[in-house]
């Protein structure tokens, strides 16, 4: 018999979640290319997840660091571009103790500020989109009026707003995407150099 | 190509769509089906929801940010909160029942209803579950009082004195209303507590969402609590702070006829018991200060000095109307 979503979905946002500022930190620290790092992150969580949905782990931090490590050293297998001492540094990965830091999520009021802090870094357009449509409460339709500009601009700024202001208070940058992000490092042991 | 980017962007919009008037058991059993496609679109939608979560708490009310003291971080109840009688009320109409048929009796209810609010309220000593028409399930504890008004167009509460617990039976088209002084508690999900002293209010969450209204004289924005938050009104000031969603239900086991006490006094201890019982029990002078813990049950206070000569060493005489605990 396997886990009910709802029990699922609570124990992933309480357990799981908090821990994200540190396995966004593991996997940086183990995994070069920057572009493909969000990308493996989400691969943990669907692993975590699929693994929870028959039992739920009794310890959280060991479980999705374990699925992490996994993830990052089939990622290697599977890639045709590999480096040696990629490789060996993967291998290497030692089961980090960071989850032994409590990550409880902030209390209520830390929880607020953070949440303004992460309104402040949206970008001003994007900011005003989402302080009227969820925190004044207006509509899609008002808000757009109140801006001069169409409900699907607004539709647009508001999943991006949401999508980096979870990012930050999920322990992130809380920057904008609006796409797969150029690549920025990767060790190709074909090239001479490191490309950029 | 990122294989996370599209499903992302898949999630938001599901929870920006969900977010709009006009969201039907269609669209729900659409974003259902697409959860179930991959644990992928579950985690990510997940992750999401918290974010939209995280925002609604911007609705705060000023007064939050001059909140007086640090609340502790865990929410403590040394405050006893059961008696051993409970009376299960259902309805005022449960004599009215045997006449007339039930579907008179109901929809007679049901119009009459929409009008009156009907009182309910407890005594020292009990405990009292009211089961409302539309399903929800309201039980109070002891020394408190409420006013119900439930009729086809609207579910609204007055909490006038006392403790409550609230599971509301969910209904998009009526939202459960309640007054606690002057702050009125919206309630968006299930389960709850409303605890309400002079001009004292707390609010607690075990399941789902609810939204709190200040006094409006305040000009204060509403506030969404969700599973775990505690707020606590005083006048003015207000602070929200997270607990255990196990803490809570432990300050909710009168519902049960059970005391949880974590590190109290016996002073405290026994003001409990006595708001229960007609034996009083008295503490001895050095004993006041003294601290424990357990579960009890109020109604059984013999059961209480056996655990107390047990576990603490302290003796107790007994007599008709009341019990010395420790040294006179």
């Amino acid at each position: 018999m396997t886990i009910d979503r709802d029990a699922l979905k609570r124990w992933f946002c309480r357990e799981v979640l908090p821990l994200e500022p540190v396995l966004t930190a593991f996997i940086r620290r183990h995994w070069r290319a920057a572009d493909e790092r969000v990308d493996i992150r989400q691969d943990v969580y669907e692993k975590v997840l699929a693994g929870a949905r028959e039992a739920l782990p009794l310890q959280a931090g060991p479980y999705v660091f374990t699925v992490a490590r996994n993830v990052m050293i089939n990622r290697i297998r599977r890639s045709r571009v590999i480096s040696i001492e990629t490789v060996a540094n993967i291998e290497e990965l030692a089961p980090t103790a960071d989850w032994l830091t409590p990550h409880r999520h902030a209390d209520g009021r830390d929880q607020l500020k953070r949440v303004e802090q992460g309104l402040e870094r949206l970008p001003p357009r994007c900011r005003e989109v989402v302080r009227l449509r969820k925190v004044e409460g207006l509509s899609t339709r008002e808000t757009a009026d109140r801006l001069g500009i169409g409900k699907d601009a607004v539709e647009q700024q508001i999943t991006l707003g949401m999508r980096a202001l979870t990012d930050f208070m999920l322990g992130g940058k809380g920057r904008i995407s609006r796409g797969p992000a150029r690549r920025t490092e990767r060790y190709d042991p074909e090239a001479d150099d490191v490309s950029r | 190509m990122s294989r996370a980017e599209p499903i992302e962007q898949a999630a938001a919009e599901w929870l920006m769509r969900r977010d709009e008037a006009g969201w039907s058991a269609e669209d729900e059993a659409a974003l259902t089906a697409w959860l179930d496609e991959s644990a992928a679109h579950e985690a990510a939608f997940w992750r999401l929801e918290f974010g939209y979560g995280e925002i609604d708490r911007l609705q705060a009310f000023p007064a939050m940010h001059v909140a007086a003291e640090d609340a502790p971080r865990r929410a403590v109840w040394p405050r006893a909160l059961a008696a051993s009688i409970a009376l299960l009320a259902v309805g005022i109409g449960t004599a009215q029942f045997a006449e007339g048929g039930a579907g008179a009796w109901l929809r007679e209810r049901w119009d009459s209803l929409g009008t009156q609010p009907v009182e309910y309220s407890t005594k020292g000593g009990q405990i009292s579950s009211i089961a409302l028409i539309d399903g929800t399930q309201v039980d109070l504890n002891a020394n408190s009082s409420i006013r119900v008004v439930v009729s086809g167009r609207r579910r609204e509460l007055w909490v006038d004195r006392g403790e409550v617990f609230f599971d509301v039976a969910k209904d998009r088209t009526r939202p459960f209303v309640i007054h606690a002084d002057k702050n009125v508690v919206t309630v968006l999900g299930t389960k709850f507590f409303v605890g309400k002293s002079g001009d004292k209010v707390t609010l607690s969450v075990v399941e789902g969402k609810v939204r709190l209204d200040r006094d409006p004289s305040f000009k204060a924005k509403p506030f969404v609590l969700t599973r775990g938050e505690v707020a606590r009104v005083v006048g003015r000031t207000a602070s929200i702070e997270m607990a255990d969603v196990d803490a809570i239900q432990d300050g909710l086991s009168w519902r049960y006829g059970m005391a949880h006490f974590e590190n109290a006094t016996l002073a405290d201890v026994a003001k409990q018991f006595n708001r229960y019982n007609e034996r009083k029990i008295v503490v001895g002078r050095d004993y006041e200060a003294m601290r424990v813990g357990g579960n009890f049950r109020l109604g059984n206070i013999d059961g209480f000095l056996r655990i107390m000569k047990n576990e603490y060493g302290i003796d107790s005489q007994a007599s008709e109307d009341k019990v010395i605990l420790g040294n006179p």
